[in-house]
């Protein structure tokens, strides 16, 4: 088998073969190309060009502008720092639910006479607000505004003052100008 | 084509990342001085950009750094230092390619190139000649899967054996191995096609 090998010349697939790694090749067709002038100098050509290539790159390129080294602050906190940082972010997020969002088993239990008290209290204000959807003028102006009540003049006599504010009479408006 | 100084410098390397994993930040230091170039290389390889090749190699040894720890065999470094920068790599054109989905950066990135390769080589003649070799260099390299690709540069621009291939691209013997094989061939064709055929590449 190798002598078949050692007497013909090497294909182009065995000289990628070869290039590749040359002792993958057959015993046969490794002392071949020790033999054979042409198939040693076909091979050292491209090995060449491979080599000259990679040569003409390392010239190519550029040297680093400055040498490596590490940051002077290790990037590595320590464990407890870490630890604590997170322990006190979990802290605070909780505190801003409870503040926010008021959980119910949160809220303290409350004692019967408070919640009367907070329900007699509830149903008073409904009562104001009752009140002043009925009618929402304050009452010093309610009997200004009645007017169509039975005991107007009344009203309008009890109310003389605040109606003298509102439409000052002519009297004391010359009265002002004079002096 | 495997790197001499490599083995030689192995065992040294292998005391340096002991000393780092025990939290030796001289020996890390000297262990980046000691690559970092190579991995410089290996990015503006692959972005063509200065800037981005730097960004990414400091990128690379950080994360080193802080992954120390993991590497059971310290004669391993440099692979695994490899292969922490070929998943770089893809993260970058991953971000790349979703940024230019959405406008932020065009994907032609021409022009500034030629605006960095100013700086790289001030002289007129010689940054022709080496647009001209990095046109040639893509040429030849868009033919390529990107695994073929990726092989092909850490074997003959990286310079890495084998063996390293392997833990750098997370491939077994033989996957890598295939990838050259058909990698090297196609690049066999494209010189073959290309107009003044092995002129330019016996010339380098």
């Amino acid at each position: 088998m190798n002598d078949r090998f050692e007497e013909r010349h090497l294909s182009e697939d065995e000289f990628t073969q070869a290039i590749v790694e040359r002792d993958s090749l057959p015993d046969g067709l490794n002392a071949h190309l020790v033999r054979c002038p042409s198939c040693a100098e076909r091979l050292a050509r491209f090995e060449s060009r491979l080599a000259g290539m990679g040569r003409m790159a390392r010239s190519s390129a550029p040297s680093p502008a400055r040498p490596f080294r590490l940051p002077q602050t290790d990037p590595k906190e320590p464990l407890w720092q870490r630890k604590s940082i997170l322990a006190m972010g979990i802290s605070a997020m909780v505190l801003l639910a409870v503040v926010v969002w008021r959980p119910a088993w949160f809220t303290a239990p409350r004692s019967a006479p408070a919640v009367a008290f907070d329900a007699a209290a509830d149903r008073r204000l409904m009562e104001d607000i009752d009140a002043i959807v009925d009618n929402a003028l304050p009452e010093a102006y309610q009997q200004v505004a009645f007017f169509d009540t039975p005991d107007f003049s009344d009203s309008i006599s009890d109310g003389q003052d605040v109606f003298d504010w509102i439409v000052p009479s002519i009297d004391e408006e010359d009265d002002d100008f004079l002096s | 084509m495997d790197n001499p100084n490599v083995s030689g410098q192995d065992d040294q390397t292998a005391r340096l990342v002991t000393l780092a994993q025990n939290g030796d930040h001289t020996a890390f230091h000297r262990l980046a001085d000691r690559y970092q170039p190579g991995i410089f290389r290996m990015m503006y390889y692959r972005t063509r950009s200065r800037m981005d090749a730097e960004d990414l190699t400091q990128d690379v040894f950080l994360r080193a750094y802080k992954q120390i720890g993991r590497i059971e065999s310290p004669a391993l470094f440099r692979s695994w230092l490899y292969r922490i920068a070929v998943n770089r790599v893809k993260d970058f054109y991953r971000r790349q390619r979703i940024k230019s989905l959405v406008g932020w950066v065009s994907m032609d990135e021409e022009g500034f190139r030629e605006s960095e390769e100013m700086v790289v080589a001030p002289d007129a003649e010689e940054r022709l000649d080496r647009r001209d070799f990095w046109n040639r260099v893509e040429g030849l390299l868009e033919r390529l899967s990107k695994k073929e690709r990726e092989a092909f540069l850490l074997r003959f621009f990286d310079q890495l054996s084998i063996q390293e291939m392997t833990t750098a691209m997370g491939k077994n013997e033989s996957t890598v191995k295939t990838h050259l094989y058909r990698a090297l061939n196609k690049i066999k064709a494209a010189m073959a096609e290309t107009p003044d055929k092995d002129d330019f590449w016996e010339s380098i």
